[in-house]
């Protein structure tokens, strides 16, 4: 993971300083002199070399956890994507669950009704969703469900808790949309598991089909889902810029698009970094979630464990 | 069954389609606006009737503002704007409802020569800390925010203030400066540039306490800061000046219109400031409750013919741009009602201001005069870079026509404002849409970038005849020489075609009944909320 978290602040720093643009003249604005650059450039560490620049932001993350000062607002960076975390893991989370819980059903009811009105009515509602562009759909919930029927919120409020009501429109907004990827995952995962022998031996056995569709066809069916799952989490968490501006939400995809706009180097790093960070421990997560799921795998890491508490201790012995 | 899946399949291509065309499209629908004319500012629509007394708002009474301007530090020295600045802080002197300066935390002001001025500052203003307002605090104010940032140094004027040379008696801060300047005293009324901010609360804490707990002078206190959701205040008990009404202000911030009028038209808020010229139409029209205010942003739309570029050191070229664009058009495409023909390179209401007359809309002419000066269709081709704001972009596309029919070929590169402004400041573009924005109403703000010094070469004149007649204003304390003066420099922008004036920018606000009145010197500078008046 370490390598990982340095490869992409390694690439984000490269990219912002080659991409067009001098914060040193954003902060300045449009009137300054010679002088009054070079002196603005050297408190912002710009006029050292690109590797010194990499190296002291990779020294200051990790002798103090420090991320930086906003060039545009000189708040501490570590904090500003500190506050912003839970709101768009919240977002991120919610709309990822909406994604489960409507993708695995579908994709269920697609598999064992395969070719009936059934499996057809899934897949076009599925894919309705999945067409749709996310910033028009977000507009068309706001215009149905906030204005014409008033039954939802069309923004966050501006409250340090934020009820679950808030949080409905946003969710389904980016939810909807993977929903056609879960379903025929899941539908073609079990179709793959439905022709197994163990499948007809357990329908002899006389098992009802729901606990052979539970307990046989799903769990055997579920890798691959949980896989995309676990992308998918990681896409929502640093892919909602743009539901997060129509909806107002203050989380770090909307931090991160004001950044780029205002060239605050530091803020795009940090955001990257944790962002990176965190995509890296939901894919942690996924490999763990897969022992639950199959034994086998299970069993594997436990006597790939094995291996290495041994080989370990003869290191040491000898 | 083979051909219920022909069908099934027909019918989802079909609505994907629709799906995708229509998630696509750019257009925005924009209704024509309203027969009535166009209100100067800071003109209103009469509201509703004023409720009688027994209905007055029993517990503290409470607006919600939206706005489109994310919430920025409190630190004035941040390159950023924040619309609650003007409840926390009051400036050193301030403008009144018809643009006068007026005195503020100083109560008088006053020249004893050309380069000495008095400010007596009021010995009965306390921040909010409790700690009283005194005339260090004014210099500290001051003399930290050109030190801080130095991008504000020459527009301010603050750089001819000898600061080793101020001296302070009693209540009365006596500041000197380098050269005569009628400008300063504009620069005191600015809301960013003259906060009097608490010395010791300032050098004692860190930037993150300027975010979260502000300390001013002002009527209130901030309670709550989240960057780009909301702000919320307090009012004071313990304020100088007049007590305002309301008692608690929440500021909302929307980065997207639409969802930003979506709320007021659920009556979320009472108010919104900067709406879309369509969403104003809707109030106008009476499709959405509430009133409306026009007001001048003290923003002004030029284009901007630099000299360092060789083809604009004819002034053939530059007078028959001036003929091909029409400034009337040109202003219904970008602004919609929201813009004013400009007739000077000086807003309307700045001091000073002179009707010089849009140039006339002669595209034939224009072709003849470049025929006369010997260029031929195609021989003239320009690069255009603009900042990627939805009205720049329709402005653009407006001069691309209008130049493409006099045979002027003119390429338009549209970036975000940091990419945009390398280019400006490295002088990487032939032609500009230049915005002299005026926060002071003061002639001496807009044409500080015509002086060599500045660094925006798009913008910057050398020619002597003008150089003379900036400084020369600039300095010139005597208010009838001083309009004199400017009216000669708008007279030579006119006669040179170097800045060609297109519109003045207006702002629209909208607000609830329950708001009954803004009687404020507005403009998107001064959003002086504290004058909120409620039912």
């Amino acid at each position: 993971m370490i390598p990982v978290l340095i490869g992409v602040v390694f690439i984000v720093f490269a990219i912002n300083r080659m991409s067009p643009g001098d914060p040193v003249q954003v902060v300045l604005g449009g009137t300054y002199t010679e002088e009054q650059y070079v002196a603005k450039q050297a408190e912002m560490g710009l006029d050292k070399p690109f590797l010194v620049q990499f190296f002291n932001y990779i020294k200051d993350i990790v002798t103090k956890g420090d991320l930086g000062t906003s060039y545009s607002n000189k708040r501490s960076v570590t904090k500003q994507v500190v506050e912003r975390i839970p709101i768009t893991f919240k977002f991120a989370l919610i709309g990822c669950l909406i994604t489960v819980a409507l993708g695995l059903p579908f994709g269920i009811i697609s598999a064992t009704k395969q070719y009936s009105a059934a499996d057809y009515s899934v897949t076009v509602f599925s894919l309705i969703f999945a067409s749709m562009p996310q910033f028009w759909m977000g507009l068309m919930f706001i215009i149905i469900f906030a204005l014409k029927l008033k039954w939802l919120p069309a923004s966050m409020p501006s409250a340090a808790q934020i009820p679950l009501k808030y949080w409905i429109l946003p969710a389904l907004t980016i939810g909807l949309s993977p929903v056609a990827t879960i379903t025929r995952l899941t539908r073609s995962s079990m179709l793959d598991v439905v022709r197994q022998d163990y499948i007809r031996t357990a329908r002899a056995k006389g098992i009802p089909e729901g606990t052979i569709v539970r307990k046989h066809m799903l769990k055997n069916g579920l890798i691959p889902v949980i896989t995309v799952i676990g992308i998918n989490l990681g896409v929502l968490i640093a892919g909602s810029v743009v539901v997060e501006n129509i909806f107002s939400i203050p989380g770090l995809g909307m931090l991160i698009t004001n950044a780029v706009a205002r060239q605050d180097y530091p803020i795009i790093q940090g955001c990257v970094l944790i962002l990176a960070a965190m995509v890296c421990v939901i894919n942690l997560l996924t490999d763990l979630v897969y022992g639950f799921v199959d034994p086998r795998i299970m069993a594997q890491y436990k006597a790939g464990s094995k291996r290495r508490r041994k080989k370990g201790k003869e290191a040491a012995e000898a | 069954m083979k051909k219920l899946t022909k069908l099934m399949a027909l019918l989802l291509a079909v609505l994907m389609l629709c799906a995708v065309v229509t998630g696509c499209s750019g257009k925005t629908v924009t209704e024509e606006p309203a027969p009535a004319a166009k209100e100067e500012a800071p003109a209103k629509e009469a509201p509703a009737e004023e409720a009688p007394a027994e209905e007055a708002e029993e517990g503290p009474i409470s607006v919600t503002v939206g706005t489109t301007t994310s919430s920025g530090s409190f630190d004035n020295t941040v390159m950023s704007s924040n619309v609650g600045y003007m409840l926390v802080y009051d400036s050193i002197l301030a403008r009144d409802t018809d643009g006068n300066i007026v005195g503020n935390i100083a109560e008088s002001y006053e020249y004893t020569d050309d380069t000495t001025l008095v400010l007596t500052i009021r010995d009965d203003v306390y921040f909010s800390n409790g700690e009283l307002c005194t005339p260090e605090d004014v210099l500290f104010s001051i003399e930290r925010f050109i030190s801080t940032n130095s991008a504000f140094v020459s527009t301010t004027f603050y750089d001819k203030i000898l600061f080793d040379e101020c001296s302070i008696d009693g209540n009365q801060l006596t500041i000197k400066l380098a050269d005569p300047c009628s400008g300063i005293l504009a620069s005191f009324c600015n809301p960013k540039w003259s906060f009097v901010l608490c010395k010791s609360y300032v050098e004692s804490t860190g930037d993150d306490e300027f975010w979260d707990a502000p300390v001013g002078t002002g009527p209130y206190t901030c309670t709550a800061n989240i960057a780009d959701s909301y702000m919320t205040f307090e009012k004071r008990a313990d304020y100088w000046g007049e007590e305002p009404q309301v008692d608690e202000f929440t500021i909302k911030y929307y980065p997207e219109e639409t969802t930003m009028f979506i709320d007021f038209e659920n009556g979320e808020l009472d108010m919104c400031l900067g709406v879309s010229d369509a969403d104003l139409t809707r109030v106008q029209n009476g499709e959405v409750d509430g009133w409306f205010t026009i007001g001048s942003e003290h923003d002004l739309v030029m284009i901007c013919l630099p000299e360092y570029v060789e083809a604009f050191n004819d002034i053939n070229v530059r007078k028959a741009i001036a003929m091909a664009l029409d400034s009337e058009s040109l202003t219904e495409t970008a602004f919609g009602q929201l813009g004013v023909v400009s007739t000077s390179t000086l807003m309307s209401d700045s001091v000073g201001y002179v009707n010089m007359g849009a140039y006339e809309y002669d595209p034939d002419q224009a072709r003849q005069i470049l025929e006369d000066a010997g260029y031929a269709e195609g021989d003239l081709s320009f690069r255009m870079v603009i900042v990627n704001f939805p009205a720049n972009e329709k402005l653009a596309e407006a001069m691309q026509s209008q130049l493409a029919d006099i045979g002027i070929d003119l390429q338009v590169e549209s970036y975000d404002i940091g990419t945009a402004m390398s280019y400006f400041m490295n002088s990487d573009l032939d032609i500009s849409i230049g915005e002299g924005s005026v926060p002071c109403a003061d002639a001496a703000q807009l044409f500080a970038m015509a002086k060599p010094t500045h660094t925006n070469a798009c913008m910057i004149q050398t020619n002597d005849e003008i150089v003379d007649l900036l400084y020369s204003a600039e300095a010139e304390m005597d208010e009838a020489a001083r309009s004199d003066l400017y009216a000669k420099v708008q007279e030579w922008f006119y006669n040179n075609y170097r800045w060609l004036p297109i519109c003045e920018k207006k702002s629209a606000n909208v607000y609830s009944d329950r708001i009954s009145g803004w009687d404020t010197y507005w403009t998107s500078v001064y959003t002086d909320l504290k004058a909120i008046e409620v039912q």
